[in-house]
């Protein structure tokens, strides 16, 4: 009897870990600021599925991405097309790759990409609402729904949902949603967290 | 005692004016009729037929050396002459969107792309690029260097020409109606997709009056039929 007790106990506990291990850190703003507090570096290898109706199959473009809190990432494809985008201490530079030589972009993409990197970077330090950019709610299943403010923004996205790991401060996938039928999706895998990452990764190599 | 100059500086104006309103296309050797057919076979093989979806790497070179990237996507139905273009960053946001079918429509164009004439001009390189010449065969034959060539007037009076460099390459020149060369397409091919040719490289250039206006350099990453 005693034996059978202390069994179900247990179990308990580990049902109850597990429950706060995949909900523990995603019930609200305040707790997901905590666990973003905790996490000082990332990276991570990311997959890019760009769904719309009119293509006959989704493009893909994989890449990686390194991130130093509070500010500094590294978001880099490399296929189909290499690319790089970075931001060290909160300014973001674009490169393509050219014959073998990474070039600076001329400017001719606008901004909209460069705002959801800025945003990224405000979603991995764990802030997402007190947001002059998009409003966002807590959603079901740990996720963040975040709708333009601006209705001229909202033209270029509708909205985006952020999809959190239950790994604590971790975002698992993100889809951009714009108008029309066009849906980005963005699933991160191989992350790895906390582990030191050089200044240099912050700036334009050869 | 100034006007001799004057008058020499006028004549050389209008003459520089005469000679840039009247250039003249480059002189094609004309070949047998039995040639010809074959010739107009070989130009008619560089459009691809039926209905496609082409993904390209577009590489912007812009005046002042300034490169820029962004993918195109263009689906063509050659036996309507339909087309839909879209601009998109490498990130996979639409700059662009438009769609041709007898009249120009756009459905969503955001600065820099959001001008009437560019997506005017966009269509018209997707037409040039994708669709044989609407006009009559006006010529055909070969070029000096030896290149196969079929010449076709356009239906605003301008002139293109089809020139195929080797089996691999093959060019089209844009003229207007009065014979300046204002586009040009350098083809490479990629081998064959559902049984027809279709190019692995294609650099667009455009030519204003002063020269070079910019360089498109598309590279295909995929071909699908629809």
């Amino acid at each position: 009897m005693e034996k059978k007790s202390t069994k179900s106990g247990v179990l308990r506990a580990v049902l109850l870990a597990a429950a706060l291990l995949c909900t523990g850190w995603t019930g609200s703003w305040q707790q997901i600021r905590a666990a973003a507090k905790r996490v000082n570096a990332i990276r991570a290898d990311f997959i890019q599925k760009k769904h719309m109706s009119i293509l006959v199959h989704p493009l893909v473009s994989t890449g990686r991405l390194d991130y130093r809190a509070p500010d500094n990432l590294r978001w880099e494809y490399l296929t189909p097309v290499s690319s790089l985008l970075l931001m060290h201490n909160g300014v973001v530079r674009r490169y393509f790759r050219i014959d073998g030589k990474l070039t600076q972009d001329a400017g001719l993409n606008t901004q909209a990409f460069n705002i959801v990197l800025q945003e990224i970077t405000q979603w991995l330090n764990g802030q997402f609402d007190e947001n002059p950019t998009f409003r966002a709610r807590l959603g079901p299943g740990s996720q963040i729904v975040l709708v333009p403010r601006d209705k001229a923004f909202a033209r270029m996205i509708l909205r985006i949902e952020v999809n959190l790991a239950r790994q604590p401060g971790i975002i698992r996938s993100v889809a951009i949603y714009e108008p029309g039928d066009s849906l980005t999706r963005l699933e991160f895998k191989n992350i790895t967290v906390n582990h030191p990452i050089n200044d240099s990764v912050f700036r334009k190599s050869k | 005692m100034n006007r001799k100059p004057f008058a020499i500086h006028a004549l050389l104006l209008v003459a520089a004016l005469l000679i840039s309103a009247c250039s003249s296309l480059p002189k094609i050797d004309k070949i047998g009729s039995e040639a010809v057919v074959e010739t107009a076979r070989q130009c008619d093989g560089v459009f691809p037929l039926g209905k496609w979806q082409f993904v390209h790497t577009i590489e912007a070179s812009l005046p002042g050396g300034r490169k820029s990237v962004v993918m195109g996507i263009s689906m063509i139905s050659s036996q309507d002459r339909q087309a839909r273009s879209l601009i998109m960053t490498v990130e996979g946001m639409v700059l662009f969107d438009a769609q041709y079918e007898g009249q120009l429509h756009i459905n969503r164009a955001v600065p820099p792309f959001n001008s009437e004439k560019f997506a005017q001009g966009l269509m018209e390189d997707i037409q040039l690029i994708f669709f044989a010449p609407r006009g009559p065969v006006i010529a055909s034959g070969r070029f000096k260097d030896g290149a196969t060539v079929c010449r076709h007037r356009t239906a605003a009076g301008g002139v293109v020409d089809i020139v195929l460099t080797s089996r691999d390459r093959w060019e089209l020149r844009r003229y207007s109606s009065r014979h300046r060369l204002t586009g040009q397409v350098l083809a490479t091919m990629a081998g064959d997709v559902a049984g027809q040719r279709i190019p692995r490289r294609l650099a667009l250039k455009a030519y204003a009056t002063s020269g070079k206006k910019y360089q498109l350099n598309l590279k295909l990453m995929e071909a699908v039929p629809r």
